[in-house]
């Protein structure tokens, strides 16, 4: 049993052993990663088989913090160990890629460094047993993707993302690793907050962190008595939210770009963005139960738990249609395929909500589950393959690529193999999973995420056949020489993937339902569910989904491989299009808008803060209550003497202004009398509230 | 036998003030170590004695498991301190005198953690409070004169408050002791608090009394800075913890609000202020008041009010004095490598590249400034945790607003980091070796207290 706590402290050993090889070959480098991260995946493969087999939990924990209960160790039930199985494995087959993609660029040891400590995170993430464990692997994995965000940090343009010298409403729209690196850090951390303030309201009720403690839904009718139950759930879900780039904090991720590709492969596509919706997935079943308790304890209580969970189906809804329209327009590969991570993930939101409310707990996890799995395998292609493109033609743009597929066959296979599975058409893995989630949100009513996700089926066909046609088929817009094939290092992993979409794909009539079976092992699955939604049959709605992907696909492919149409002429002479182009193309001048409120509102806010500190306590206290004050005994003590009263108020004034002036210029003078007097002056306020607040008499 | 203990540890403090005199500087650098050192096994040995506490010399003196455990953590940070200046101070006018500073600041801080009366925590403050002045002047440079002179006034300025509070609560309870003390009238016993808040915040730098600390810490040379930053903390917070011991259970739930107000203006202050600063040292004295916020936050869970835990206060105190201490002490030595005795205040951006130029100390200053951030699982983190959790469920709004606090510090702190691993180098650090060994052991002590609680599981 204590092996299995290999499937998690095994990368880390691996990053720790790799802080001591700064001086070794990259083979030996990449040799201790990979063994680590296989390690890894054996550890947890062998657990899942034996869940899978004995369908019951493993789990294997030691007390760390004893007055927080908080455990370490290894739990996999259901969810964890189909969890741990895609991220070991998918981390194992991009550190075979990075061996030869990586193999001659900066930063070796630092590279595997935070790559072993990400595989380590991660799984430390899943395979918790506590949420503060889970906060731990969390922020884990969100300081390895800064720090490989940033890889590059001596910023050469090729590492860019954006057009260079490009505006939006005044901001620029083109961004650097390290710029790139801090905008993740900022945005996550801020739904972190949240998470914390969550994780400190459920220890406050139930007195323990572990989520068998919080499986049960007990925690639900205090809350819902003292009417914070929504409030808590958003805080809670703020840091899903964020980590899985929904909007509004979708915006991290498409500068994460700026990383390497297998990075992006890695943390930016398969894992570490499904944190939020494995997050999600795990307190699916809790919410059910939750929602249980509540209809039994508090009138009306239910209705909020189905009433946040339509939201985040909106939400998902939104943010798969919103950066979806980006991923039609841009020109930038990777970014292609960022914007489709994000939209994908709002799928996956979307099934998780939708699914729990129509079929329950199980219901969510396995429409969830199922297309995080499979757009894990696909997206993971598709950037790992854009990455060996991106290296053959040394340019990010699609518009300097173009009639790659007689010079990378393999390439442009498993590239098109995951697009089609992207699509959503069939018999690939793809179809199955988006076709299940646009389905249930039909069935669950809701109507707008439905439609917009509906929507979002033939736009994602539409961009990712774009995508294709541009890269692989039409005229070479290639500079270099000879763009060539990689080595089987790189081509090996993405092939595997590639097929694995479409063999997945086949045998998912058999596969579905003992997985099914399989997540019903997790915590908190019961027999016994409630129906949050009442549901609608929507019979023709699979058909319709895959007419209008059908459609997208080919009428892309049709206008840019066989009419090898040019848009961008077509965009230039219409004023609306080109402004529409625009639109999507600044990210919907989200960006900007942020910049512009947060970035310079703070600015402003804290110059202004310093004014009115300035004006209102250095003005008027020191300049006109002091000096007033001072005028006052003068006038006493020189009431005999002859001149106007006027003339000694202002001479005074004007001299104690001027002297003040000088002395006073900000709160920060260096003055050692001013800092005196803020003190007494604090002091005195201070007991001036207190009388009046207390009122404590002498 | 603890007696002994205690009277040894002031003997092990106080003898090598009378050698150093005569000493050069390689040896009282080594003496100061040691005697500090030997202090730290005094009183880790007189920790066996004191599960619980124990008054000495008729009350005067009372050792107690969590002032020791504060003390211990305040004696390694200065052992740590001291052995990183050994090749800083070289160009000071009187290097050996920096060292005898340091030993009677630190003889205060004893005096401080274990004093019982009124009279004795005064006289230890004092001593504490006039040391830590001298060390903030003794490079000499026009820079450190300035501080130390706006230091010292206002500090002066600040410990008449102290004894004004100890007057009233003379006055109050007729007894100079703190244990054992009962109040007629407590209605006064706001005005003896915050009194109290403002001594002990001008100490640690709690607004509205932090003025001076972003002109000191910001400008003055980064040794005395290392040291002070941290100590000075340390010795506030006890004599706060002291107080508490009297005070916290009569005021009840005022204590609470009233801490908590100071905590929640100090840290926003501190935080805001923080964002914008381009000068390193600054930064990290705004980050200073900010963490004096955080610290609070487990101040105002010394009382014994419903929904309050006192236990998880004491933790969270212990867990965040040593990551503060720990991170200042090895970030303002890090700022050593860009300052030259005399220059002006660096900028941020004097430290890019220290990454490719010094690895070893790079990471170390990145872990640093991740505990202050607060990141999983460093000691940093484990503190603002247990602080944040032991006032929520008496005053929700305070832990929210604090987790809201340190959402808006990663920003600041992340331009730290940038500044060291993702900018282009500019070259010119001079790291010395004792400066490289003290900050790494201070990151290799941020993570071992971090990871304790893993160890202790296994005990």
């Amino acid at each position: 049993m204590e092996a299995l706590l290999l499937a998690w402290l095994a990368p880390y050993l691996g990053a720790g052993l790799l802080i001591l090889m700064k001086n070794r070959s990259w083979k030996e480098k990449s040799a201790v990663a990979i063994a680590s991260i296989l390690t890894a995946a054996l550890a947890s493969t062998l657990a899942a088989w034996k869940v899978i087999e004995a369908g019951e939990t493993l789990r294997w924990a030691v007390t760390w913090v004893s007055t927080l209960s908080v455990d370490i160790g290894v739990y996999f039930d259901g969810l964890s160990s189909l969890m741990a199985l895609v991220v070991s494995w998918l981390s194992f087959l991009i550190a075979v890629y990075s061996y030869e993609y990586m193999g001659h660029e900066e930063g070796q040891t630092r590279y595997w460094i935070f790559f072993t400590f990400f595989v380590g995170s991660m799984m430390l993430l899943v395979l918790s047993d506590n949420i503060l464990t889970m906060f731990i692997g969390w922020e884990g994995t969100g300081l390895a993707s800064y720090s490989l965000i940033g890889h590059w940090f001596s910023d050469e343009e090729e590492h860019w993302v954006g057009d260079p010298g490009r505006r939006a409403l005044g901001k620029q729209m083109w961004f650097e690793p390290s710029h790139s690196g801090l905008r993740a850090l900022v945005f996550t951390r801020l739904g972190d907050v949240g998470l914390l303030a969550g994780i400190a309201t459920l220890h406050l009720v139930t007195g323990s962190t572990m989520f068998k403690a919080i499986a049960d839904g007990g925690w639900a009718p205090t809350l819902a008595q003292d009417g914070v139950l929504l409030f808590f759930l958003w805080m809670l879900f703020l840091g899903a939210m964020a980590k899985s780039a929904q909007f509004p904090f979708h915006e991290w991720l498409v500068t994460a770009m700026t990383g390497p590709t297998s990075v992006s492969a890695l943390i930016h596509a398969a894992t570490m963005v499904k944190a939020g919706v494995y997050f999600f997935l795990r307190f699916a079943p809790f919410l059910v139960a939750a929602a249980y308790v509540l209809e039994h304890t508090v009138p009306g209580g239910a209705v909020q738990i189905a009433a946040f969970l339509q939201w985040m189906a909106i939400i998902g809804g939104f943010t798969a249609f919103m950066l979806a329209t980006m991923a039609l327009v841009s020109r930038e590969l990777k970014l292609i395929l960022a914007f489709s991570t994000a939209s994908q993930l709002g799928y996956m939101f979307l099934g998780a909500a939708a699914g729990t409310l129509v079929e329950g707990g199980l219901g969510g996890m396995y429409i969830g589950f199922s297309h995080l799995a499979s757009h894990a395998i696909f997206k993971a292609t598709l950037f790992l393959a854009a990455g060996a493109v991106i290296h053959a033609v040394h340019s990010r743009f699609i518009d300097d690529m173009g009639g790659l597929w007689d010079k990378m066959k393999i390439t442009a296979v498993s590239f098109i193999l995951a697009s089609l599975s992207l699509a959503g058409l069939p018999p690939f893995m793809g179809y199955w999973t988006k076709d299940e989630i646009i389905h249930v949100s039909f069935q669950g009513g809701l109507l707008l995420p439905a439609i917009l996700s509906w929507v979002t089926a033939g736009l994602t066909a539409a961009y990712i056949a774009r995508a294709f046609s541009r890269v692989f088929f039409g005229e070479k817009h290639w500079r270099v020489k000879e763009p060539h094939e990689p080595g089987p290092y790189m081509w090996a992993p993405y092939l595997i993937l590639g097929t694995a979409s479409l063999v997945l794909g086949l045998a998912w009539p058999w596969i579905g339902g003992p997985m099914e079976e399989v997540l019903r092992g997790s915590m908190g699955v019961k027999a016994l569910e409630v129906e949050l939604v009442s549901k609608v049959s929507a019979p023709l709605v699979p058909a319709a989904t895959l007419l209008l992907a059908l459609t997208g696909l080919l009428a892309t492919i049709y206008l840019y491989v066989v009419r090898g149409a040019d848009l961008y002429a077509y965009v230039e002479r219409s004023g609306f299009v080109r402004a529409l182009h625009g639109f999507l193309y600044d990210r919907w001048y989200v960006n900007s808008i942020y910049y512009i409120v947060f970035v310079d509102g703070i600015r402003e806010l804290s110059i202004l803060l310093k004014k009115y500190f300035d004006s209102l306590i250095v003005d008027n206290f020191y300049h006109r209550f002091i000096p007033s004050a001072v005028m006052a005994t003068v006038r006493f003590t020189s009431g005999t003497l002859e001149k106007s009263w006027d003339k000694l108020l202002h001479e005074y004034l004007v001299a104690a202004f001027k002297k003040a002036w000088r002395a006073f210029k900000s709160m920060q003078t260096g003055c050692l009398s001013h800092y005196i007097s803020y003190m007494w002056l604090g002091i005195s306020i201070v007991i001036i509230l207190l009388c009046l607040i207390m009122g404590c008499k002498p | 036998m603890i007696e002994e203990i205690f009277l040894l540890s002031i003997v092990a403090l106080g003898a090598p003030l009378l050698a150093i005199p005569f000493t050069r500087k390689r040896a009282s650098w080594l003496i100061a170590q040691l005697a500090l050192l030997s202090t730290l096994i005094l009183v880790l040995l007189a920790a066996l004695y004191a599960g619980r506490p124990v008054p000495l010399f008729g009350g005067e003196v009372e050792v107690d498991p969590i002032s020791i455990a504060l003390l211990v953590i305040g004696l390694v940070d200065t052992l740590i301190a001291v052995h990183g200046s050994g090749d800083l101070v070289e160009g000071y006018p009187d290097p050996s005198g920096f060292f005898s500073v340091v030993l009677l600041a630190a003889l205060g801080i004893l005096g401080i953690a274990f004093s019982n009366t009124s009279i004795m925590l005064m006289t230890s403050w004092i001593l504490f409070s006039v040391a830590s002045f001298a060390l903030m002047a003794l490079p000499k440079d026009d820079y450190s004169v300035k501080a130390a002179v706006k230091y010292a006034i206002m500090g002066s300025a600040s410990s008449t408050l102290l004894f004004l509070s100890f007057g009233i609560m003379l006055f109050l309870s007729g007894s100079l002791h703190f244990i054992g003390a009962t109040f007629t009238s407590p209605k006064l016993l706001s005005s003896v608090l915050l009194f109290l808040m403002a001594a002990v915040g001008f100490k640690i730098g709690v607004f509205p009394f932090h003025s001076w600390l972003p002109d000191t810490y910001g400008e003055a040379d980064p040794v005395p800075v290392a040291l002070i930053s941290s100590i000075a903390k340390i010795g506030g917070i006890l004599a706060l913890y002291r107080a508490a011991k009297i005070l916290a259970g009569p005021m009840g739930f005022s204590w609470l609000l009233i801490v908590a107000l100071f905590a929640a203006a100090t840290m926003f202050y501190g935080n805001i202020t923080a964002l914008l600063q381009g000068e390193i040292q600054r930064l990290l004295a705004y980050s200073s008041i900010a963490q004096a916020g955080y610290l609070l936050v487990g101040a105002a869970a010394l009382t014994a009010i419903p929904g309050v835990n006192r236990e998880w206060a004491v933790y969270g105190i212990a867990f965040q004095l040593a990551a503060y201490s720990f991170a200042k002490t090895g970030t303002f030595l890090t700022v050593k490598a860009v300052r030259r005795r005399g220059d002006p205040p660096p900028k941020l951006e004097s430290l890019a590249g220290l990454y490719l130029e010094h690895p070893v100390l790079a990471g170390s200053f990145a872990v640093l400034i991740f505990s202050l951030m607060g990141m999983p699982p460093l000691a940093g983190f484990w503190g603002k945790l247990f602080l944040f959790f032991s006032v929520v469920g008496a005053a929700p709004w305070l832990t929210a607003f604090a987790l809201i606090n340190t959402g808006i510090a990663a920003a600041y702190y992340a331009r730290a980091i940038k500044a060291v691993y993702f900018e282009k180098k500019t070259g010119g650090f001079q790291a010395e070796p004792s400066m490289l060994r003290a900050v790494a052991a201070c990151a290799a002590a941020t993570i071992i207290v971090g990871i304790i609680p893993f160890f202790l599981a296994f005990i």
